[in-house]
């Protein structure tokens, strides 16, 4: 009798653990039937009947409560479901003299591992994982919905299978939806770190912000899909395959130390890592990349506050960034083009990398500021020169060129009250600009009447000084506009 | 350079004594002045132009009209324009027009930045050449070395890939190049600022000494000028300034949807009350393609859908039924936004709004040589309205809720 209600229970928790998002409910309803089966085998009078079914049913048991861990981890709800305590259900049981815990009295262990208040031992949380590997061939349903789909065997079909995946995902940045389309897919085991080398080697073909993206991603894949050791197999195969990268992109190998740099400081690689392949691939000889690799992103891990530094290592650019956040690049751009360097090609190399060339009018916009507001004559001949070398090369495009001005035209009214020079200086800029064909005739002339001071010595507090209010009204509206949405950048912040 | 003010009826020299003409909204400079504006005045070769009509292409692009005549001249060329202005046509269509197809050799050689532009370049080639029979092969490397060079050996008229590879093609002697014509050099400037400077000469100085040069690129950096000074000759220039695309002309509304369960309702609503001809809708994720999808048929809406996982020649079908007008709403995401030119789409529904503020103008933006007005809807959460307010300060321009009487815009 007591094996077929084991039999029963087996299913049942096989059934209810292919419920998607097991909730928290469920699985302590469940619990409370294993604790309850556990009980009954351990109190049996007759353990001797039939030994197997209940091995048979202990390893149910087994295989399906990991399976339950990986799913919780899958939400970001892992650490509360996995904190949850059993012994409240157990209580339907009060009179057994039993533990009441699963785990034991409460008292410590020898190792102080289990036992009550105690999380357990160092790396118990891991061999969850490991169990879970193992019971793969368990059928269940959730396995049956994957075979339905052809497995991967060849990391040709995983490529061609990611290749879109990943290429939407840079659109997108959601990591839920590429985790969810790993999970879809069967995969045969031994091609599951390559997960991790084909994101990686795709981002290649990309910039610094999808590379900030595909390192989001594997840092989100650990543990979900992809192990400590996966990510170890994955580092490997890069490293072996270096030389080859870099035939289809010259900066592989930074590429690759920084991706390696970064998996270390989100904790999908143990820094011991880095030392240990050193010293594996010195003793084979004949890797003088991937040492060269492994140094680079040992000198970054090991650089003073490494590890907080390395959330930037793709740097911080893309559309992805809030606009405001781009503004105080482009503002730190130009002042350190000002102030120090006066490289002109740095500056523009900086302002490429932003990887945003829909928002460059904001470039131009606070480069006519940084004229205004410095003053000097350095200032001007340096941005001038800027700008004309970034207008030579199309990197800020006509309509760019023109946004920006206009939008500098339309604010002095307000520009002028913090900066008394505001129109002169603007206009003596502009006026060199068209000189040396960065802007046209046309966008010269649409210069603004000097509102203010004509009003002040026309004085005749008449039409004039409606419109130069109406102007500074509606400047007024818009900045009120961009300011009520900064401010709640700042909230959140 | 001085003088952008143009009449459209006088051309205009500036100081380098380039022609400047105005095509539509676009500012054109060269040293070359004359233009084709049609494909059947190229001359081309009847399958090649079977092929080019095939792709869906009607009438060349301002780049195109330009810069197809004197590649297939056989001069030397520049040409500089924004990234999708259809410069990757420019330089197929003139190498299909050059090959002999008999001979089975190497005869140009298109050298990209990555390797999946690489991929798409084979692809165009092609499509180009589906009806000449063409042999057009790409490099990828990694696990497929032995493949590049079994395929490189069966002959093949048109090789693509990144420098380094193709370096490594020809220093294996998979790759022969004596009978060279074309050499190609596509987003010069990506090319250049991915380090693939030295690669790109190690490639030239295997070439025969009278290969012609085809030099593409947006921008103009040093780098790029030093490669053209020391690769061409006398070579022709042109320049569209011009962006593509563009939001002027394009009314912008939000709606404020709250939250993201009410997008659908709202969605049928703006369907019932409305009548649209055709309209595109783009969501984020493709799971958010699917999901609307089927809603939307199960709405009895004639909807097509476009992923990115099918190929290209799905996708075309999928256009093609969308163009003929046989299904009225097309779901896609972002993947695809870019190419997709449908003249008669008045509206652009941005289902959720882009992640990447980028993308947005690539969705509802329009070439403006078409000067087409359009229309786009863009659904807000609640929480989206920090990105609405940030898409419109990037964008400078103004984005308004969206009008009651909203039926007599489109």
């Amino acid at each position: 009798m007591s094996s077929h209600a084991i039999h029963q229970a087996g299913n049942r928790s096989g059934g209810a653990n292919s419920a998607a998002a097991g909730t928290a409910k469920q699985k302590s309803a469940e619990e409370t039937e294993v604790d309850e089966l556990i009980q009954q085998l351990s109190t049996s009078e007759t353990p001797e009947v039939q030994p197997g079914a209940a091995a048979e049913a202990a390893a149910k048991v087994n295989a399906a409560q990991p399976k339950h861990g990986k799913r919780h981890l899958v939400g970001k709800v892992a650490g509360a479901a996995a904190s949850h305590n059993p012994k409240k259900d157990a209580a339907v049981t009060k009179n057994s003299r039993k533990p009441r815990n699963g785990t034991g009295r409460g008292l410590a262990k020898k190792g102080g591992a289990g036992g009550k208040g105690v999380w357990g031992k160092i790396g118990d949380e891991m061999d969850d994982y490991e169990e879970d590997e193992e019971a793969e061939d368990e059928p269940n349903d959730y396995d049956k919905t994957q075979a339905q789909k052809e497995e991967i065997t060849k990391i040709d079909q995983l490529r061609a299978a990611l290749a879109p995946i990943l290429n939407e995902f840079y659109n997108h940045g959601k990591t839920a939806e590429v985790v969810r389309f790993l999970e879809s897919i069967s995969i045969k085991p031994a091609l599951v770190p390559m997960i991790a080398y084909i994101a990686v080697d795709h981002s290649l073909d990309k910039k610094a912000s999808e590379r900030e993206l595909t390192s989001t991603l594997l840092a989100e894949l650990y543990d979900v899909l992809l192990s400590e050791e996966q990510f170890e197999e994955a580092v490997d195969e890069l490293l072996k395959n270096l030389a080859d990268l870099q035939r289809d992109c010259p900066t592989a190998l930074e590429i690759v130390a920084n991706y390696t740099a970064r998996l270390i400081a989100d904790d999908c690689l143990a820094p011991k890592f880095l030392e240990v392949r050193r010293e594996k691939l010195a003793a084979q000889g004949d890797a003088k990349d991937a040492l060269a690799a492994l140094a680079k992103a040992a000198v970054l891990v090991n650089m003073n506050h490494g590890l907080v530094r390395l959330d930037n290592v793709w740097g911080v650019s893309g559309g992805i960034r809030p606009v405001k956040h781009l503004i105080k690049k482009m503002n730190q751009i130009l002042k350190e083009y000002v102030a120090s360097s006066g490289d002109v090609m740095e500056a523009l190399r900086c302002l490429r990398e932003l990887q945003v060339p829909h928002f460059h009018h904001e470039f131009v916009y606070e480069a006519l500021l940084e004229v205004m507001e410095n003053g000097s004559e350095r200032a001007f001949d340096l941005l001038l020169k800027l700008l004309k070398e970034a207008a030579n090369e199309s990197i800020l495009t006509v309509d760019q060129i023109n946004t920006g001005f206009q939008r500098v035209y339309d604010d002095l009214v307000d520009i002028v009250l913090d900066v008394p020079s505001a129109y002169t200086a603007t206009e003596k800029f502009a006026t060199q600009c068209q000189l040396q064909g960065i802007i046209g005739q046309d966008l010269l002339k649409k210069f603004p009447q000097r509102g203010r001071k004509r009003y002040a010595s026309e004085n005749d507090g008449g039409r004039l000084k409606e419109e130069v209010d109406d102007e500074l009204e509606k400047f007024r509206e818009r900045a009120a506009s961009n300011a009520a949405h900064i401010e709640e950048d700042e909230e959140d912040d | 350079m001085a003088a952008t003010k143009v009449d459209s009826n006088a051309p205009v020299t500036n100081a380098e004594g380039n022609l400047i003409t105005r095509d539509g909204d676009q500012i054109i400079e060269s040293n070359w002045n004359e233009v084709t504006e049609t494909f059947d005045d190229m001359a081309l070769k009847e399958a090649l132009l079977r092929g080019v009509y095939a792709y869906g292409f009607e009438k060349p692009s301002a780049i195109q009209q330009r810069a197809i005549m004197p590649c297939v001249k056989g001069r030397d060329v520049i040409a500089q324009a924004q990234s999708g202005t259809g410069k990757t046509a420019t330089f197929a269509i003139s190498i299909l027009q050059n090959i002999d197809l008999a001979n089975p050799e190497c005869q140009a050689m298109v050298l990209a930045p990555t390797r999946e532009l690489a991929q798409q370049i084979q692809k165009v080639v092609l499509a180009l050449g589906d009806y000449m029979g063409v042999q057009c092969h790409a490099c990828i490397g990694g696990t497929n070395v032995q493949n590049d060079v079994v395929k490189l050996g069966n002959g093949q008229h048109v090789v693509v890939g990144t420098p380094g590879r193709v370096f490594d093609m020809i220093s294996r002697r998979a790759l022969r190049v004596n009978s060279l014509k074309m050499f190609v050099l596509d987003e010069a400037d990506e090319m250049l600022s991915r380090g693939f400077k030295e690669q790109i000469y190690d490639v030239f100085k295997n070439l025969p000494g009278n290969v012609q040069v085809v030099l593409l690129s947006a921008t103009m950096p040093p780098e790029v000028l030093e490669v053209t000074k020391s690769f061409m000759r006398d070579p022709i220039r042109i320049l569209v300034k011009k962006e593509e695309l563009t939001l002027e002309g394009i009314r912008q509304f939000y709606i404020n949807v709250d939250k993201e369960d009410w997008k659908f309702d709202t969605l049928c609503d703006l369907y019932q009350t409305v009548s649209i001809a055709q309209s595109i809708i783009f969501c984020n994720t493709r799971r958010k393609v699917d999901f609307l999808t089927k809603q939307m048929s199960a709405k009895d809406h004639t909807v097509s859908s476009m992923h990115a996982d099918m190929d290209q020649r799905e996708r075309e079908t999928i256009m093609r039924e969308f163009r003929s007008g046989s299904s009225r709403v097309l779901i896609t995401t972002d993947l695809l936004a870019r190419g997709i030119d449908v003249q008669q789409v008045s509206l652009v529904i941005n289902y959720d709004l882009p992640n990447n503020r980028e993308n947005y103008i690539h969705r509802i933006g329009r070439g403006g040589r078409f000067g087409r007005k359009g229309c786009a809807l863009n659904f807000v959460t609640k929480d989206d309205f920090r990105l609405l307010k940030d898409i419109e300060q990037y964008y400078n321009t103004k984005i308004e809720e969206m009008p009651t009487d909203i039926a007599n815009l489109l």
